[in-house]
């Protein structure tokens, strides 16, 4: 299991990122969420950056993949709480997030899965 | 005031936690001279990359983080140096989307130089690369 504490709440997964994740790190955390993901078939997943105090373009790229790589589960991923210095820094670095979903905080961006249609818990049976 | 009265910070880049310690070093130097949040992290965030470059196309080398004061003007300095292969196609590396590691975005050398307010690069073939840059308060 990796470093981070993730954890289900109103049928989203929650993964609130704290620390300064690196190489085996950011790999152990892709695979815990969409071990996770798979297994609970989950439609939506929150990726809270609030404690991360920068992200440079290798742990950008990393992180943003998961995004991607739930997509292809059909599972929504929604980053929140980016801070004012990680969204200059991405931009001045060129840093291409136009596949990226986000919202300001955690809170938005429940309400933005909850809001996008199928996001919440498949409720059909079987497993 | 003449250049070379603060003393500089090393830390030297030998395993991937070394880069961490560099940007929070930078971050912190950043912080106690006045850069407001946003400045700080773009330091942090320079730094990373330089750092980050050099844990993995040297393998080592080191940062150094200094102070600098000219006339009136304050502000930080931050050399990044490896011992390592040296970038053969300078001209290329700064551009983006220009990368000799597959999986590597190649925005890091450019993002950087656009990140800072000053930015300098030499490199030799086999010797190795230097870059420095400047941010003013």
């Amino acid at each position: 299991m990796s470093k981070v504490g993730i954890y289900i709440n109103e049928g989203s997964l929650i993964v609130p990122i704290q620390t300064d994740l690196r190489n085996d790190a950011l790999e152990q955390l892709q695979k815990d969420i969409l071990k996770t993901v798979r297994e609970t078939r989950l439609r939506g997943v929150i990726i809270d950056l609030s404690g991360v105090s920068l992200l440079d373009t290798y742990q950008a790229k990393k992180i943003f993949a998961i995004g991607k790589m739930t997509g292809l589960m059909g599972t929504v991923t929604v980053f929140t709480g980016l801070s004012a210095g990680i969204v200059v820094s991405l931009t001045d670095l060129d840093f291409d997030s136009s596949e990226v979903l986000t919202s300001i905080n955690l809170e938005e961006g429940s309400k933005l899965l909850k809001s996008m249609k199928g996001t919440t818990a498949r409720t059909d049976e079987g497993s | 005031m003449p250049e070379g009265k603060n003393r500089a910070t090393r830390i030297d880049i030998e395993q991937e936690s070394s880069i961490y310690k560099a940007s929070e070093a930078a971050r912190k130097i950043a912080s106690k001279l006045g850069f407001d949040n946003i400045k700080q992290c773009k330091i942090a965030t320079a730094v990373s990359e330089l750092a980050t470059n050099i844990h993995r196309y040297a393998g080592s080398g080191f940062i150094l983080i200094r102070i600098i004061d000219i006339g009136s003007r304050q502000g930080v300095e931050i050399i990044a140096e490896d011992i390592g292969p040296g970038i053969a196609d300078l001209k290329s590396a700064l551009m983006d989307n220009f990368s000799t590691s597959a999986g590597s975005l190649g925005i890091g050398l450019p993002g950087t130089q656009r990140m800072m307010d000053e930015f300098e690069i030499e490199s030799k073939t086999g010797k190795g690369t230097l870059v420095k840059i400047r941010e003013w308060l």
